[in-house]
This record gives C-alpha cells, sequence and structure tokens, in this order.
C-alpha cells in the first residue's frame, strides 16, 4: 500500500491561490513601500536641518512630476496600512465592558478611524503657519 | 532566533504599526503635496513656522518615535515577506539585514531631529 | 431519488492501494432544493459508487468531521447547499494541506498531535479537589474565552492558514486559539505549562495574521484575534522577564 498522497508543495506565488491570501500579500508590501518613504523621509529631515536655503532647493525638487508620483504611490500604500491595521483592532484588542463586548464597527471607529482622523487634523493645524 | 527575541521585535513592529497607520498617511500629503506647491513666498513662512515647531522637545519626541518605530513595523513585514516568498533558508541573514537596517533608520531619525 | 435539478460533482479520487496518481471522477446527481454537498456525496456512495471514502458523523454542523475543499473553499459539506452552487459542476477535494489518506480522508495525526502540544485542558494544582464545590467564573470571566471555545475540531482554518504550507511545523489556527482559550479562563493556573509551545517560532510567533482562519471558521471562534492577543500577552511577558529577570524562564 502506498502512503498517503501529499499534495506539492506550494511555490514562491501561492499568494495567488486565494483572494485574502493576495490582500494579504499587498497590505504586507505596502511596508516596502512605506519603508521607501521612510527613507525619503530621512533626507527630507537632513535637508531641512541644512537650513532655509538648502530646504527651498530641495523642495523645488519635490515639484517634478515623478516626485508627486512617488508620493501618490506612498499615500496610497500608507492609506491601505492604515485601513488595514484598524480593521483588525476589534479582533485584536475588543473592548469590553462586563459581558458586553462592543460591536466590531464601534470599536473600529473609536479606536482606529476617530483618532486617526483627529490626530491627521492636528498635524495639518500644527504645521500650518 | 529564540522565541524572547521575537517577540521583542513583534512589539516594535506592533507599536511602529500603529504610530505608522495614525501618522504617516498625513506626513506624505505634508510632505509630498502641501510644502512643495506652497508659494515661494508662504514658502518662507512655513520654513520659520516648523523650524519652531520641531524646535519643543515633545514634537521632537513624537516624530523620532513615529519614524523610528514605523522602520520597525517596515523591518518587521519585510522580514516575514520575504521569508514567506521563499527564502526561509536565509532568515538569519534576513533578519540581520532587515532589524540592522531599521535600527539605523531609527538612529539617523534621532540625530536629524535632534539637531534641527 | 427522484430530484428537482442536476449537478456534476467533481470528486477527488486517491486510492493508496493501487497506486496511481489521485484523479478527479465526475458524478451527477439528482438533487432536491435543499441537498447539501455531503447528502450528494452520501447519495453518490449509496448508489453510484460504493468506493468514495469520506467522513462524517451528525450532518448539522455540529461533529466537524465533513470538512472538504468545496469549489476551492475549505467548507463543512453538510453546511454547503448544492443550489447555491448551481449549475455546477461543484469541484470537491480533501482539506488543503493535508495528507491525503483515500479520496476525501485526510491524515489528521498531525492535527491531533498539535492539540495535544497545548495542553488543552485547565491546569491547576487542586484540580481533583472538589470538596470545596465548584470553581466559579462570573458572566465576565466567561465572556473573556468564549467564542476561542467553540471550536469543533473540523480544521477549515487549517485548510485556510497559508503559513501550514509555508511552515510545515507551524501549531496552526485551532491548536494556538485552543491554548489561548485556556490561557483566558480565569479558572486555569497553566499559562507556564503552555509557554514552551505556544510561544515557539512553530507557535504563536509564526503567525503573520493572514486572518483567513477566522474567515472560513464555521464556529466564528475567530483564531486569528485569539492569536493576536496571545502574542500581546506574550509580548507583555518578555517585558515583564526583562525588567525582572528573578522571574524570568529559561
Amino acid at each position: 500500500m502506498n502512503p498517503p498522497y501529499t499534495p506539492p508543495p506550494a511555490g514562491p506565488a501561492w499568494f495567488l491561490q486565494r483572494k485574502n491570501w493576495l490582500l494579504f500579500m499587498i497590505r504586507e508590501l505596502t511596508s516596502a513601500v512605506i519603508a521607501l518613504y521612510l527613507v525619503f523621509f530621512l533626507v527630507f529631515l537632513a535637508r531641512f536641518g541644512g537650513g532655509a536655503w538648502v530646504f527651498e532647493e530641495f523642495l523645488a525638487l519635490l515639484t517634478h512630476p515623478l516626485s508627486m508620483a512617488g508620493h501618490a504611490l506612498a499615500f496610497a500604500a500608507a492609506v491601505w496600512h492604515s485601513v488595514s491595521w484598524f480593521n483588525t483592532s476589534a479582533q485584536v484588542m475588543p473592548i469590553r465592558i462586563g459581558t458586553w463586548r462592543m460591536p466590531g464597527v464601534a470599536t473600529i471607529i473609536i479606536t482606529g478611524y476617530a483618532p486617526w482622523l483627529i490626530i491627521s487634523a492636528l498635524v495639518f493645524w500644527a504645521a500650518l503657519p | 532566533m529564540s522565541r524572547s527575541n521575537e517577540a521583542f521585535w513583534w512589539s516594535l513592529f506592533a507599536a511602529g504599526g500603529v504610530l505608522g497607520a495614525l501618522f504617516i498617511p498625513v506626513l506624505v500629503l505634508l510632505t509630498g503635496f502641501w510644502l512643495p506647491t506652497a508659494d515661494p513666498v508662504e514658502a518662507a513662512e512655513h520654513y520659520t513656522h516648523l523650524v519652531e515647531l520641531l524646535g519643543r522637545w515633545p514634537v521632537k519626541i513624537l516624530l523620532i518615535a513615529v519614524i523610528g518605530l514605523s522602520c520597525f513595523m517596515c523591518a518587521h513585514r519585510i522580514r516575514h515577506t520575504l521569508m514567506d516568498l521563499g527564502l526561509r533558508g536565509h532568515a538569519r541573514a534576513i533578519s540581520l539585514a532587515c532589524y540592522g537596517a531599521a535600527i539605523l533608520g531609527a538612529l539617523a531619525s534621532v540625530l536629524l531631529v535632534a539637531r534641527i | 431519488m427522484a430530484g428537482e435539478k442536476r449537478i456534476t460533482l467533481e470528486i477527488f479520487r486517491y486510492n493508496p492501494e493501487d497506486g496511481g496518481e489521485p484523479f478527479f471522477q465526475s458524478y451527477e446527481v439528482e438533487y432536491l432544493n435543499h441537498w447539501v454537498v455531503l447528502d450528494a456525496i452520501n447519495w453518490i456512495k449509496d448508489e453510484i459508487d460504493g468506493t468514495i471514502a469520506h467522513r462524517w458523523t451528525c450532518r448539522m454542523g455540529v461533529c466537524g468531521s465533513c470538512g472538504m475543499m468545496v469549489n476551492g473553499e475549505p467548507k463543512l459539506s453538510c453546511h454547503s447547499l448544492l443550489r447555491d452552487y448551481a449549475p455546477g459542476p461543484v469541484r470537491v477535494e480533501p482539506l488543503q494541506h493535508f495528507p491525503v489518506e483515500k479520496d476525501l480522508m485526510i491524515d489528521k495525526s498531525g492535527f491531533m498531535e498539535r492539540l495535544a502540544e497545548v495542553k488543552p485542558y485547565i491546569i491547576r494544582d487542586d484540580v481533583n479537589d472538589t470538596g470545596n464545590g465548584e470553581y466559579l467564573q462570573t458572566p465576565a470571566q466567561i465572556a473573556a474565552y468564549h467564542e476561542h471555545s467553540m471550536c469543533i475540531n473540523c480544521m477549515l482554518c487549517y485548510a485556510g492558514c497559508p503559513v501550514m504550507s509555508l511552515e510545515p511545523a507551524f501549531l496552526g489556527p485551532a491548536a494556538l486559539a485552543l491554548g489561548q482559550r485556556y490561557n483566558l479562563d480565569s479558572r486555569d493556573k497553566g499559562q507556564a505549562e503552555r509557554v514552551d509551545a505556544m510561544s515557539g517560532d512553530e507557535g504563536l510567533w509564526g503567525c503573520t495574521f493572514v486572518g483567513e482562519c477566522s474567515v472560513v471558521c464555521p464556529k466564528h471562534v475567530d483564531p486569528a484575534g485569539a492569536i493576536q492577543k496571545g502574542k500581546i500577552a506574550a509580548a507583555k511577558q518578555w517585558y515583564a522577564n526583562f525588567i525582572k529577570p528573578k522571574g524570568a524562564k529559561k
């Protein structure tokens, strides 16, 4: 008698097999885009610390369409990260008072989307002269 | 890698994941679109305002936390993704490269923010 | 049996005794409106081809033995209405990520060993001392773990979890959720005995939070949530041990 049949191992493209596996892989890959943005942000800080003249020159470079396109991609990746992160909060850190469990949507809004909106507005407000 | 180390790196990932989710989208809008498209007269005002803002220590610490911990979030995910894409045989080298880069990034954020 | 509509089932066949490769065999079934995939397989086995091997017991989503891949999705075949797959065909395969013993029957032994590893029972020194009455729990204490205690060991979550093929030693969703279920139980004092199995690279830290286990779970056990809670607890424990080396486990 032959041993049990073992299905062939998954190749490197395993995440294409199921929709939620693909969404997972996209979520993980946003971190590569965000990492590139963080490198850019460190350069930004270095230029900023270099003085007004250096910084203005740097800002002029950033009006280039390539910079805009890169930032658009970074923004999409960052928002994808935020949304996918907040959407799991009810699973990871459910809010419970006694036996009552806050509905998932409320948990997600209170612990994720609301602080996100408030913090984004505060950062804008603080950064504006 | 022993289990205690993974708990440590995971905690940095989790902290960076939260801070990154809250702060990075608005930072991208600021650095990519709002600051570069301001007109030149405003730009000078922006600069002095931002220098003043980033001169405060609570703001410095917050920015270092956001950037530094986000580096660890990215490093942790990139590390796991590389292993999931078939590089499990090089787990040690991948860990060193990813977390090493994150440590350098975090250190750079400390130095660059501190000198403003 | 007089049916109303017809549908074709493509059933995965593997016979370890004939030395052949697996293949798909098609069967046409006349089905009634309320028939599920399991009804069709039982009918085929009774009326057309008695050589098909599959597991089932309760036909009502309680026993957890009829899990299969139905059109690529891990499903309890007793909960999968044929009419939802009309006009067909319906492809029925054994659960993904398990060795196949015969046809739709997978080898569960790896799963059973994993369950035992997390010691899924209440551990405390005075466990047999019933003289003092029951171990009481408040409704809130039950709520802390209740959802994670609904597992029927159907293994659909293992079929949904990609880590099972990437890291075959991974303990997997159901076992980790069950361990966490006992860790969250106020009557249990056994966290320290589970930590070696649960907090290794093949335990909690093997999970990358794909989340598909919780999507395919027919009992809303939310293994993914249980595992992330376990990671938070393990990370807190790591810092506690770091600050207070006296309490650190080797």
